[in-house]
This record gives structure tokens, C-alpha cells and sequence, in this order.
């Protein structure tokens, strides 16, 4: 009798084990493994000697058993959020079973034993099947559990369902241990408080387990939303940038004209001479090849867009890139939002300035081209870099960046807009000397 | 073999590309030589769709016909066959990338200064034969981006995994990703036999995988990109 016992505890503390490396929820490293399989144990020898000399019953063996594993993740974690998960996991998977098994019984028509007592019992058959179920269950939960839960996220809001949870399965335990009358019965078989309290339990363990899913399915999507709110934030940011450049240049245009006038009105001709060809052509440089990108960009009809273009060119022009943008046709219409095209655009255009501009021998070009499609519009950004050796694939990665920690969110939410948006299509390409964007969006 | 064809209605340009494409490929031992070099783009037209082999272009952009180069290297691209183009033009500031984006152009010679036109053209000879000899077996796949058709070469394709949108995939290559309209079912059947489909979304390319994670059930790529595999997937897999 007791070497059953012992071998059921004994059982009971790898199954836990297995559990926890199996769903993986925490990485349990090799040595925390040591860990838990001799922790396990001593809590299973106490809890054998604490039934065999104190005589406690199954379910408050139980209950021990959790308060003692409850110490052993402390001791482990000194993380209490961690131990509440923990707590709350271990206490579903065992109620679960304890549910199970009083169902079934009721419904073949046997009387349950008490927790932890199969082993007298006749019913070890049915105990053990639970037991499997179970398992089997948190197997194949495990692939499920992974994609959606991330633990990051696991903040304190997802924490307070969590112990409502907890507080929802302490509540009925305290049911089931204070009130065991029989409330009525079906046929032949009496039903207890503790099968409801049980298969109360089970319920709402489930719907908590659901709701909790659906909170931090919906804290993901908030998170991603906060990502795009953001980047927007710094779209409309370089939209002001852009039109106070256009309003230097308009400025400066209108100075220069002041000038000549004051000169012509003088009729001071040698001095209009040496104003046009001295100074003038000295600031025209400048002007000038800011126009040549301007009349190029008069095709660009979407004044956003257009705005977009003008304000990142003249930060290339700033950082001696040689730029150049290439738009044959009138652009008009596009089927997606334009300030969605206007961040994608912008993140874009950041990167291929950021990336020619790092170069330190060899030519620092930006080419930008838009191109008419029957049905599309295709956005070409091309730009000279430092070539690296790193798998493209990886460049979409939230925090992937050739460049150091905390950063790698620009091209993540391109991604995310591709990913979800239908009518973009994001083509990248890398060579030795050129990294190429094409960006295609639908016109309707 | 490389058929080459100039279209060059300035005479002497046209001889003097002539000429030195004679002499470059003699020179260099090279499997190519020149088949046509005319003013008119109909010839060239005429001439490449009687032949089979592969053709490298060096087309005017302004020829003085009724099309100029750029609708001539369309209709050529519409051919489908494997052909380079090369544009040889005295616009400076013509817009490359819109028309590299166009017809795939190889590359733009401008028309100044003879040596180094004689470089280029040498060059991008070179680049064609290259090509045509590094892979002579490889198979290319045919996806669309929209109005565009793009030919992915199979062996560079690592994996395709389809996105939130319906009929919208992405491919990884190694030094390339795209997105485009398809679904999985169709690319795998125009896929040969080195494709996998390890995943209801995914199609891996098995000689591209680095790792199989049997536990995590994942396999990972030469990108170091993880892919999960579904149980038939794995099957798959492990009958390699």
C-alpha cells in the first residue's frame, strides 16, 4: 500500500516536470531540471510522511503538495507573477483530472474515491485514464499555447486574470473540502456539492483559460497598433520638416528676385552683372539641382507623397548623397490609404538614406523611381550601401538591424503593413553594390 | 551560343559596335558573335523570332522608326525566351530605373567616349555568356506582382510562405525577398521535386535546410530563418 502511494507521488512529481519542460512555458534549464526532480521528491516523501504520521486526507496532501511546490518556485524564481502562473497551471492540470474522474465515475455509476486515494480503490482503471487524457492534452496544447502566448506580454493586467483564476479554483477547493452533502440524486446515484463544485471548477477554469488567450491575443494587436501609431507620429512629423524646406526655398527664390530688382530699378547693369554671375550662380548650384529633383516630382499629384519625397531628398542632398528621382508619368490615384504609403515610403526612403550615407569610400547614390503599371504603381528605391553578410530574410525582424540594439522597427512595420494589407507588395533586393526596394501598391 | 544584334540607325555607331563585338568575341574565344546589326527594329524582330537561341541586345533608344528602343526591347521581352538587353543612348539624364524596371534592361551604355563604351560592351558580353553558362539546368518559376511578371530562378528559392492576405505569398531567396499573388497549392505543382511542402504554409526548398529541429518541430534554413512543420511535414522530412 504505501509503495504504491510512494510510487503515485513519485510519478506525480515527474509528471510535473514533464509538464513544465513539455509546454515549455518557462525554459527550464538543465540545472533547474536537477532542481524540480529533487524537489519533487522531497516534497513527495513529505507529503507520504505528513499522510502516514499525521494522517492527513488525500486532498489536503494535495493542497500541501501545492503549497510546498509554491515554495520551490520562489525559491527558484523570485518572481511572484511567474509562481502565480505556475500555481495556477499545475492546480488546472490536477483538477482537471480530479474533474474528469468524478465525471466519469458518476457516469458509469461508481462511487469516486477521494483524491489520491485510487490506489484503494477500484477505480484506479479510470483514474489512470484521466491521468493520460491529461497529459496527452498538454501535449498537444503545446504547439497551440507557444504561437499565441508571448511571455513578455504577460503583464499585470493579464496577471489579474490569472489570480481571479486562481481565487475562482482556491474557492471551490474550500467548497468541496466544507460542504460534501449529497444534493440530489439521479436514479440510483447521489450527486454531491464537491461533483458540481468539481465541474464548476472545470468550466470556469476553461473560460478563464479563454479569456485570458483572448486578453493577450488583443494586447499583441495593441502593441502593434502602438508601433504604427508611432510611426505615423514620425510621419507627420517629416510632413512639417518637408513643407518648411519648401518654404526656405521659396524664401530664398524670393530674395534673390528682391535683389535683382533692386538692381534693375537702379539701372546699375554692371552691378546686376556681377550680382547674376557672381552670387547668383553660386546659390543657384544649390537651387538648381534641388529644382532638377523638383520637375521631376511634378508628376506626383498626391501632394503627400509628393511632400514625403521632397522633404527625404533634400535630407539626402544634406548628407552629400546624389539623388535622383525618376517619375515619367502623372501619379494620381493609388488603392491604399496614402498615409499608409507615405509611412512605408518614409521608413523606406530613412533607411536607403541611412545606408548610403554610412558608406565611407565609393559612390553614395539614391535612386528613387515611380512607375505606372496598367493596374499598379511601383515605388523603386535604390541606393548604393556597405554591403554585409546577413541573411535578408532576418532584416524584417522586430529588432533585427544591421546596426545595434533598439532598433530594426522601421522595415518590421513595413512588414506588418504588407502582411495585412492587401494590394502592397514589398520586393527586396540585395547585390554587392546596391540594396533595392520595390514597393508596389494596387490602384484599386 | 549567343546571338548577338545591335539596332543602331547612326551608321557609324552601329559599325563601330559592330566591329568591336566581332572582335571581342574572336578575341576572347567566346561562343557568341553577331547575327544582325540594323537600323531597322523590325529585322531584329523578324530575325529573333525565326531563331531559338539565346540573344543579347544593343538597341538605340532613338531610332528614327515608327517604334524606338524601349518598345522594341517589349517585344522582345514578350517572346519569353531568355534575352538580354542593353540600351546604348546619348540621353544622360534618361530615367534608368524606370526603364531597368521596364524591360529588365542589363545595363546602359552612353554614347561619349569610345573606350569606354568599347568597356562596357565588353562587359556586359561577358556578364551574358556568364550567366548563360553558370546555370545551363536551372528551371525558372513565374510569379506575379500585380501587372509584373518576375522569373525566380528554383535553385535560389529558399522557402515561400503564404500571408495574412488570401492569395498573396512571399518568397525568400538569398538575396531577395518578394511578395506576390499565388497560392501555395499552384506554386508546388510548378515547383519540381526539390519542394516541400512542410507546413500549410510553407514550401521549403529541401536542399536549403540547415536543421531539423525534431523537438520544436521546426526546421531551420540557410537564412537562419526557423520554419514550423506540420506532423505530414515532418513525415515528409524524415524520408529524405
Amino acid at each position: 500500500m504505501t509503495i504504491l502511494m510512494l510510487a503515485g507521488a513519485f510519478c506525480f512529481s515527474v509528471f510535473i516536470i514533464f509538464c513544465m519542460d513539455n509546454m515549455q512555458i518557462f525554459n527550464v534549464g538543465k540545472e533547474k531540471k536537477l532542481i524540480y526532480a529533487v524537489g519533487g521528491i522531497i516534497i513527495a516523501a513529505t507529503a507520504i510522511i505528513a499522510r502516514a504520521v499525521a494522517g492527513l486526507s488525500g486532498q489536503a496532501t494535495v493542497i500541501l503538495c501545492l503549497f510546498l511546490m509554491i515554495i520551490l518556485w520562489f525559491v527558484i524564481y523570485k518572481n511572484p507573477p511567474k509562481v502565480a502562473m505556475l500555481t495556477v497551471y499545475i492546480a488546472a492540470i490536477y483538477f482537471g483530472v480530479e474533474g474528469m474522474y468524478t465525471l466519469s465515475c458518476t457516469l458509469i455509476g461508481r462511487e469516486p474515491a477521494p483524491p489520491f486515494e485510487y490506489a484503494a480503490h477500484t477505480d484506479i482503471k479510470i483514474a489512470a485514464i484521466c491521468w493520460c487524457a491529461v497529459i496527452l492534452a498538454t501535449i498537444f496544447l503545446k504547439k497551440p499555447l507557444k504561437k499565441r502566448i508571448d511571455m513578455n506580454i504577460l503583464n499585470n493586467r493579464a496577471m489579474y486574470f490569472m489570480v481571479i483564476s486562481a481565487c475562482i479554483s482556491l474557492f471551490f477547493i474550500y467548497l468541496n473540502f466544507t460542504i460534501s452533502d449529497t444534493l440530489f440524486t439521479i436514479g440510483q446515484q447521489k450527486i454531491n456539492f464537491s461533483d458540481i463544485a468539481y465541474l464548476l471548477f472545470f468550466v470556469s477554469s476553461i473560460v478563464m483559460f479563454v479569456i485570458t488567450l483572448r486578453y493577450i491575443s488583443k494586447e499583441t494587436a495593441m502593441r502593434t497598433e502602438k508601433l504604427l501609431i508611432e510611426s505615423s507620429k514620425k510621419y507627420i512629423r517629416d510632413l512639417e520638416e518637408s513643407y518648411n524646406a519648401l518654404r526656405t526655398i521659396k524664401h530664398d527664390y524670393v530674395n534673390i528676385l528682391t535683389s535683382l530688382k533692386l538692381h534693375i530699378d537702379a539701372g546699375d547693369m554692371e552691378n546686376l552683372e556681377k550680382y547674376y554671375y557672381g552670387e547668383l550662380t553660386e546659390i543657384n548650384r544649390d537651387l538648381l539641382c534641388q529644382d532638377r529633383l523638383m520637375s521631376s516630382l511634378q508628376n506626383v499629384q498626391v501632394s503627400e507623397i509628393k511632400s514625403v519625397l521632397i522633404y527625404k531628398t533634400s535630407a539626402a542632398a544634406g548628407q552629400e548623397i546624389d539623388t535622383c528621382i525618376e517619375v515619367s508619368e502623372p501619379v494620381e490615384k493609388l488603392g491604399v490609404s496614402t498615409a499608409i504609403v507615405c509611412q512605408v515610403l518614409g521608413i523606406l526612403l530613412d533607411n536607403a538614406i541611412e545606408a548610403a550615407a554610412e558608406i565611407e569610400t565609393g559612390k553614395k547614390c539614391l535612386n528613387i523611381a515611380i512607375i505606372n503599371n496598367p493596374n499598379s504603381k511601383t515605388f523603386i528605391i535604390k541606393n548604393t550601401w556597405q554591403s554585409r553578410e546577413f541573411p535578408i530574410s532576418k532584416l524584417f525582424e522586430l529588432g533585427f538591424s544591421t546596426k545595434g540594439e533598439g532598433r530594426g522597427i522601421g522595415l518590421y512595420t513595413v512588414r506588418n503593413l504588407t502582411e495585412k494589407i492587401k494590394g502592397l507588395y514589398l520586393e527586396t533586393d540585395v547585390s554587392d553594390e546596391f540594396f533595392t526596394q520595390i514597393f508596389t501598391v494596387k490602384n484599386d | 551560343m549567343l546571338d548577338i544584334y545591335v539596332c543602331e540607325d547612326n551608321k557609324k555607331t552601329c559599325e563601330f559596335i559592330s566591329n568591336f563585338i566581332s572582335d571581342y568575341c574572336i578575341f576572347r574565344n567566346l561562343d557568341a558573335g553577331i547575327v544582325l546589326a540594323t537600323p531597322y527594329p523590325d529585322e531584329i524582330l523578324d530575325k529573333y523570332i525565326a531563331s531559338e537561341t539565346p540573344a543579347l541586345f544593343f538597341l538605340d533608344i532613338d531610332l528614327k522608326t515608327k517604334i524606338n528602343g524601349i518598345e522594341l526591347a517589349s517585344h522582345i521581352r514578350k517572346q519569353g525566351r531568355k534575352a538580354f538587353i542593353v540600351f546604348v543612348t546619348t540621353h544622360s539624364e534618361m530615367t534608368l530605373l524606370t526603364f531597368q524596371y521596364k524591360v529588365e534592361a542589363l545595363d546602359f551604355i552612353i554614347k561619349d567616349n569610345q573606350s569606354d563604351m568599347k568597356k562596357k560592351i565588353g562587359d556586359c558580353i561577358s556578364t551574358a555568356v556568364n550567366r548563360l553558362n553558370e546555370n545551363p539546368n536551372s528551371r525558372a518559376i513565374k510569379v506575379n506582382v500585380d501587372d509584373k511578371i518576375i522569373f525566380v530562378d528554383m535553385d535560389e528559392i529558399i522557402f515561400i510562405e503564404s500571408t495574412h492576405i488570401r492569395h498573396k505569398l512571399r518568397l525568400h531567396a538569398k538575396k531577395r525577398t518578394l511578395e506576390f499573388n499565388g497560392e501555395l497549392k499552384i506554386m508546388q505543382q510548378q515547383l519540381d521535386d526539390k519542394f516541400i511542402r512542410c507546413h500549410k504554409s510553407y514550401i521549403v526548398n529541401k536542399d536549403k535546410i540547415s536543421s531539423i529541429n525534431k523537438r520544436e518541430n521546426t526546421i531551420t534554413l540557410i537564412n537562419k530563418i526557423d520554419c514550423p512543420i506540420s506532423r505530414s511535414g515532418k513525415k515528409l522530412l524524415l524520408q529524405l
